[in-house]
């Protein structure tokens, strides 16, 4: 990426007919090495094709009012720190614990979100993310078995972010709102 | 800002039937009703599935039937739009069940599971036909059986399915609905 500092300002509209509602649809994870991206050289991150070619899914509640994505932005002098936070609520504390423990080894993570809002976002890709979790059985029959997926990664490169999710492929599947949940192998190098 | 919303007219009709009260319930899994209706066939800005679709009944739809003066029964839901822009849309269907026997117990149980995601389809009195719960699904949010005191009262479930969802329910043709349901 050559050295270029002319930053250029554009408009930022308001469309009161654009989703606002929250939440996450989809989590898919996979390792940077198999992920390959396209962006617009003359924008640098607008997303143009990316494709993850091995994946796995983490499969969650939709509804559990849990699972969500953020990202700041601290720049202090110049230096711009980007920090990446997704947090996954997998229900049920069983044998998918040990799974997680062994992932989380791996600190070259890469995140792709199915947003509610019809955005999809792409984390990780300059320098990819960590994985820590936390299982909690709860204290009583109306708490929730859980084990709860962090995953964290700081950068100088905000999340890529669409609007249009068929520019993402997943292994051999186009994901575009089509439910299909992959059975691709999970393959963790 | 542009923030310009269609606006259209609304027209009153004496001819209308406001008839109140819910004929017909028929429930199936999210993915089932999707995968029959094809993605990009209903429209999530006019709340409209386009006509023709689906082509087939919805595979492992049920029908729950019920007491059509049971004075229970409904469909109802309500859009809120918060002057922050977000909005929210709760569908609930109500219907009441008589009899608690042991086919019921079982069928009731296995649909009221956390993590579900349903869809209704919902005929009413009026002759309108809405399909709930395709955006993010219902769930069965409760159950409720209860035996009566006295051979006054019922011996009956109540089911309630419940959700957000990004809008109002869909519109569906008759002919489509008979279709996706048969």
């Amino acid at each position: 990426m050559a050295f270029n500092c002319s930053v250029l300002l554009s408009d930022i509209d308001s469309n009161c007919s654009n989703s606002l509602t929250g939440g996450i649809k989809k989590v898919y994870l996979g390792l940077k090495e198999n992920l390959s991206l396209t962006l617009d050289t003359s924008a640098e991150t607008v997303l143009l094709n990316a494709n993850l070619e091995d994946f796995v899914t983490f499969e969650h509640n939709p509804k559990d009012k849990a699972t969500y994505f953020s990202e700041t932005k601290q720049t202090n002098l110049t230096v711009p720190v980007i920090e990446t936070e997704i947090f996954v609520k997998l229900p049920a504390i069983d044998s998918r614990a040990s799974k997680v423990e062994q992932m989380s080894y791996r600190s070259d993570i890469v995140c792709v979100l199915m947003h509610n809002n019809g955005t999809a976002t792409i984390s990780g890709w300059i320098r990819g993310l960590d994985m820590n979790y936390s299982a909690s059985s709860g204290a009583s029959i109306t708490d929730a078995s859980s084990i709860n997926v962090t995953l964290k990664g700081t950068s100088w490169e905000s999340s890529i972010a669409t609007s249009d999710q068929s520019l993402i492929k997943l292994g051999t599947l186009w994901v575009n709102h089509n439910e299909i949940w992959s059975n691709n192998n999970i393959n963790w190098g | 800002m542009a923030c310009t919303v269609t606006l259209a007219d609304i027209v009153y009709n004496c001819d209308d039937l406001g008839i109140g009260g819910i004929v017909e319930l028929h429930v199936a899994n999210k993915s089932n009703a999707i995968a029959a209706i094809g993605v990009g066939n209903y429209d999530e800005d006019t709340r409209v599935i386009a006509t023709g679709n689906p082509a087939a009944a919805v595979s492992d739809i049920v029908s729950l039937s019920f007491n059509l003066k049971d004075g229970f029964s409904v469909f109802s839901e309500v859009k809120t739009v918060n002057a922050d822009g977000t909005t929210t849309t709760v569908p609930t269907i109500s219907v009441e069940l008589p009899k608690m026997d042991a086919g019921k117990i079982t069928a009731l149980n296995q649909i009221a599971k956390g993590g579900a995601e349903l869809v209704a389809f919902v005929k009413t009195a009026a002759g309108t036909y809405h399909v709930s719960g395709l955006d993010y699904g219902l769930y069965a949010s409760t159950i409720d059986a209860n035996s009566g005191t006295s051979r006054a009262e019922k011996n009956r479930f109540q089911l309630t399915l419940t959700g957000e969802e990004n809008g109002l329910s869909y519109s569906i043709d008759a002919a489509d609905f008979a279709t996706a349901t048969a």
